[in-house]
């Protein structure tokens, strides 16, 4: 095929985009990624922080108008769990990498094609609300057995300082390394 | 320090359109669509990419 004919093509192809980019799935998408700060457009998309999103829906954003999306979703999906629909079924390979950010895994799966060092960036970025925090920043539960006494001596040591018994032992632990 | 340097939006688009084509796919569209770069389609060429992957 000539150049000429390609182009002709390609500018055919922008014009179906142009339709996508009005698609509901790719507005309510974006709109609420760019709400949370995963991502920025200087298209007009309505803002939409409290939106429970369809993966589906999200999937053919991505697919379909704007890639960041994929590149995006699975960070999106395991810090803002709650507004998203993901189920281990019928989203597994979505799951998979999530789990994956998760256990904080420096080599996982691709995402439709991004590959997963790219994705894992997304998953520490600081967003605009700041109870949502940055994966490695996430406290991990941790259970321990401590002699009556040591517990005592912790117990002793926050009451003073005025802080948790688990900062005391942050503190200890990182004046160690130190 | 740090060095920053800007490049005319031109070039920013056709290191997109050969470095990353499938993840820039529908944004060279669009540029190529606009008309508004009018060497945009032959630096890309010059450049090493393809057409096709825009299709």
């Amino acid at each position: 095929m000539n150049k000429e004919a390609l182009i002709m093509q390609i500018k055919e192809k922008a014009k179906q985009d142009e339709n996508k980019r009005r698609d509901r799935r790719f507005l309510e998408t974006m709109g609420f990624l760019v709400a949370k700060g995963f991502l920025k457009t200087n298209l007009e998309v309505p803002l939409l922080p409290n939106k429970r999103l369809r993966v589906d829906d999200a999937i053919w954003a991505g697919l379909n108008v704007e890639p960041r999306i994929l590149e995006v979703l699975p960070a999106a999906v395991l810090r803002l769990k709650s507004h998203f629909d993901a189920d281990p079924v019928a989203h597994k390979d979505l799951v998979q990498v999530v789990d994956q950010l998760r256990r904080r895994e420096e080599i996982g799966e691709a995402f439709y094609g991004m590959p997963y060092a790219k994705i894992k960036i997304w998953a520490d970025l600081p967003l605009c609300d700041t109870r949502v925090k940055p994966i490695s920043k996430k406290k991990v539960a941790k259970t321990f057995r401590l002699d009556p006494f040591a517990l005592e001596c912790l117990k002793k040591a926050a009451q003073k300082k005025g802080c948790t018994e688990t900062d005391i032992l942050e503190k200890l632990l990182v004046q160690t390394q130190t | 320090m740090v060095i920053v340097e800007a490049i005319d939006p031109e070039s920013a688009l056709v290191s997109k359109a050969v470095k990353a084509p499938q993840k820039n796919k529908q944004l060279i569209r669009e540029a190529i669509a606009s008309e508004e770069f009018p060497t945009l389609v032959d630096r890309i060429l010059e450049n090493g990419g393809r057409l096709e992957n825009f299709i």
